[in-house]
């Protein structure tokens, strides 16, 4: 194991931290706090790290390998007393051991670092959508703003170990940079970055800014208008609304079903008499949700797609007939009925096939040869057989029609344009003339 | 899995999507980042060509086999980014020995040489390699591929850096037997009326001008371009010369299902030291090979002797692949025609009937023909002489 191992180990393995941190902040495991998240993970990581030395130490001694397992269960009782979840400590444990074993013995890539970043972010997208609709409400502080530092750690620290992926993939043993050379460039790559990032953050901002002017300026005449043109729909909307939960409150069959027992129930036209919150307020989460689901469908369905596209099989269809294999002649068209058609369709069965007439009679003649107690070998060419018959058949007339059948059919092969119809007549006179005798 | 593209773009969709409900000035900071890094990545990609060039010098653009040549590699970064082990890769023929590259591999007959160079910001790098060919004909590159640091989050920077560079390798000296060429009755043995040395027909090359030389034989713009007269040089009417005639085989025969490219090497090889040695002698030949040449049916490199005749010999020689090997009985018929007594040396790997009966009527024909035959190993020569031809029916011998 060397330097550039462990490297590449140590970034799959913070952004894994990351997305655990991530994970556990959703479940609750871990307070939604910048710096409990950060300290989790890059106690996580280094615990990898040093899990992953051990495992790989095992190569060269065994006690050494040996202690991972003193470090898993480490892991598991500090998880136990932090979470206070024997469940959670499990599981920690056991993915602490499982994600050693798999990074360790996996051959790393770029897109396994792309992956898990992406994951990452989504895990912290979801974190913040849990935080900004639900906590909030409950709460009076929430961790959106401390999501926003993981978020930007997250994008900083992947954009570094991008780079780090790129310097430390495999090279020749004794390739080396004079360490004055590589301090020179990483400086000139931080100046640069840092130069880039507050350019961005001005650009943007001012951009963003002078948007945000506009559209203080545009919004109350825009509202206006948006009101005016939908507050109709929405009033008639309502009114329906309200006139089926009438109808419904009538109804003494919605009472055995909901279990009232003929008491009036919580339904939306009562409830909305007695309260302040609109409508669409109350509808806010589930629209939220309704979104959200149907967009993961798209995604889905997208990837889905992306993943077995519809053309697949007409492709390989394709290819499968241009390999040009000799197949058994299929019947054509539809045989008719009665002894006729059976007969007709049993001499169809050996007639050449019309778009690849020459094949067929070659493939003939092999069985004709074949019967004379000369077949040809499978690992021959029609070269190679044409040469062993002509040391059998040497002077004889048949060889000098075998000679030209070869012929024509290499022509028809190997050549780019197809026989004409005149070599074709001439083929199968050849092929007539040598069953003959 | 999503490519680079892909992630951005959703991240930065999804991203954007919640700044548009929140209103969060971060969320839309962090939203349009990602569409700021593809976009980056690309304006990169696009311009890395212009910013980043390599360039190649060779010390010597013609060699003989197995002569090292020396190339300085530049790699010239005009970008304000560092490029921490750029990674130059090209691939020449195998037979080609490569030295100072950082890995070199053979793979499908190509030898694949890989460097790893780390470049700072507006500054350039150089690396010296040894290529050292052992096989004749053209050695080219035209582009050499690279990859770069990604500063964006990418799989790297994919670069294609064109190169043109070409290597002549003329074709290895055989060693020859022992035979004589001057003692063989040869064209010119009948002296023109001009001076043995003054057949203004072929130009052999240029000498310093001396006392007594003609006006008319001073070449003004060779002398203009030097700065001192020279005289014109012609060629020697009453010295020898040969007609070489390689006969070259098909690359494939699929009757006998042989391959004949070390065969027809070791003719080529034979054909260079037979132009090599007439070089030395001072000789002047024509050598004509059986195959087909720019829409003829033999190449023909007219009667000459010098350094020139000697150097386009060579490289014709060295460019010969790709050939149409044509009839060489069809060609000996055309030599028997020659108004002229010939001396026909030929090189041959293989004899049989039909070059032998064109021989014999070479023979009977007044010309002189020798054989050097490079079917084995080394050559063997051999100095035909006319067949007897067989005794007639009811005919006696007295």
């Amino acid at each position: 194991m060397n330097r550039r191992m462990l490297w590449r180990w140590m970034a799959i393995f913070w952004l894994e931290a990351l997305m655990a941190a991530g994970l556990l902040s959703l479940f609750g495991y871990l307070a939604t706090r910048f710096w409990p998240m950060l300290a989790f993970s890059a106690a996580a990581a280094g615990l990898l790290g040093l899990g992953a030395w051990l495992y790989q130490g095992g190569g060269r001694s065994m006690w050494i390998h040996l202690l991972l397992y003193p470090l898993i269960a480490f892991a598991g009782i500090a998880a136990y007393l932090g979470f206070d979840s024997w469940i959670a400590a499990l599981a920690i444990a056991g993915a602490f051991y499982w994600r050693i074993h798999t990074i360790v013995t996996m051959r790393l890539y770029h897109f396994d670092l792309l992956r898990r970043f992406g994951l990452a972010t989504l895990i912290f997208l979801a974190s913040l959508i849990y935080q900004a609709l639900y906590v909030s409400l409950s709460e009076s502080t929430t961790g959106v703003s401390d999501l926003f530092g993981m978020l930007s750690v997250l994008l900083l620290t992947y954009l570094i170990t991008s780079e780090g992926e790129f310097l430390t993939r495999e090279k020749p043993a004794g390739l080396s940079v004079p360490a004055a050379l590589r301090l020179r460039i990483a400086a000139e790559l931080g100046q640069i970055k840092l130069v880039g990032l507050a350019a961005y953050l001005a650009i943007v901002s001012a951009l963003l800014f002078a948007g945000s002017v506009l559209w203080s300026l545009v919004k109350n005449p825009l509202g206006s208008l948006l009101f005016t043109v939908f507050a109709p729909l929405l009033a008639l909307i309502e009114q329906w609304i309200n006139q089926l939960a009438q109808i419904l409150s009538k109804d003494q069959r919605i009472d055995l079903v909901t279990g009232n027992d003929g008491q009036p129930g919580n339904t939306i036209d009562h409830g909305m008499s007695g309260q302040e919150e609109t409508l669409f307020s109350l509808l806010q989460p589930y629209l939220i949700a309704l979104i959200v689901l149907g967009f993961a469908i798209w995604l889905g369905r997208k990837m889905w797609q992306r993943r077995y596209p519809a053309g697949m099989p007409v492709e390989q269809a394709h290819s499968a007939g241009a390999s040009g294999r000799i197949s058994p002649v299929e019947a054509q068209g539809k045989a008719g009925s009665g002894l006729g058609g059976m007969v007709q369709s049993f001499m169809e069965r050996f007639s050449a096939p019309k778009d690849d007439q020459a094949r067929y009679l070659y493939y003939q003649f092999l069985r004709y040869m074949k019967a004379q107690g000369m077949p040809m070998q499978k690992d021959e060419t029609s070269q190679e057989f044409l040469l062993r018959i002509g040391q059998k058949w040497g002077n004889d007339r048949r060889f000098a029609l075998i000679s030209q059948i070869t012929d024509l059919y290499h022509r028809h092969r190997y050549q780019q344009q197809a026989l004409s119809k005149e070599e074709l007549a001439h083929l199968e006179s050849c092929f007539q003339a040598l069953k003959n005798g | 899995m999503l490519s680079l593209r892909q992630l951005y773009h959703l991240l930065g969709t999804l991203i954007l999507f919640f700044a548009l409900f929140s209103g969060s000035w971060f969320l839309w900071l962090l939203g349009t980042s990602f569409f700021a890094l593809y976009a980056m990545r690309r304006w990169w990609l696009t311009k890395l060509p212009q910013l980043v060039t390599v360039s190649w010098e060779a010390d010597q653009s013609r060699v003989m086999p197995g002569t090292p040549v020396q190339i300085l590699l530049t790699l010239v970064n005009r970008s304000w980014l560092p490029l921490p082990l750029t990674r130059l890769q090209f691939s020449l023929p195998e037979h080609v020995h490569i030295e100072g590259a950082d890995s070199v591999t053979v793979s499908q007959k190509r030898a694949i040489a890989e460097l790893w160079l780390s470049v700072p910001r507006k500054s350039q790098v150089e690396r010296s390699l040894t290529l050292i060919p052992s096989q004749r004909g053209v050695i080219w590159l035209s582009e050499l591929q690279g990859e770069a640091l990604d500063p964006f989050g990418g799989d790297g920077c994919p670069m294609v850096l064109p190169m043109p560079f070409s290597l002549l390798v003329y074709p290895a000296i055989l060693p020859l037997p022992s035979f004589s060429l001057g003692e063989t009755e040869a064209v010119g043995n009948r002296l023109s009326r001009q001076r043995t040395q003054d057949d203004p027909t072929f130009l052999r090359g240029l000498r310093p001008y001396a006392a007594g030389d003609r006006l008319r034989s001073i070449d003004w713009k060779a002398s203009a371009k030097t700065s001192e007269l020279q005289t014109r040089q012609y060629e020697y009417t009453a010295r020898a010369s040969w007609r070489i005639v390689g006969h070259i085989l098909p690359s494939y025969e699929p009757t006998l299902m042989r391959f004949n490219d070390a065969v027809n090497e070791r003719t080529i090889s034979c054909l260079a030291a037979l132009a090599t040695r007439c070089r030395q002698e001072g000789l002047s030949y024509e050598l004509l090979l059986n195959v087909r040449f720019r829409g003829k049916e033999h190449f023909d490199l007219p009667k000459g002797s010098g350094k020139k005749h000697y150097v386009q010999a060579m490289t014709q020689l060295a460019r010969l692949s790709q050939y149409i090997p044509t009839s060489l009985p069809l060609l000996l018929r055309r030599l028997e025609h020659s108004r002229e007594k010939e001396a026909l040396l030929i090189v041959t790997p293989r004899m049989d009937d039909f070059i032998r009966e064109s021989m014999q009527r070479l023979l009977r024909r007044g010309h002189t023909v020798l054989l050097m035959d490079v079917s084995g190993e080394r050559p063997v020569y051999q100095q035909i002489a006319v067949a007897s031809p067989p005794a007639g029916k009811g005919g006696v011998a007295r």
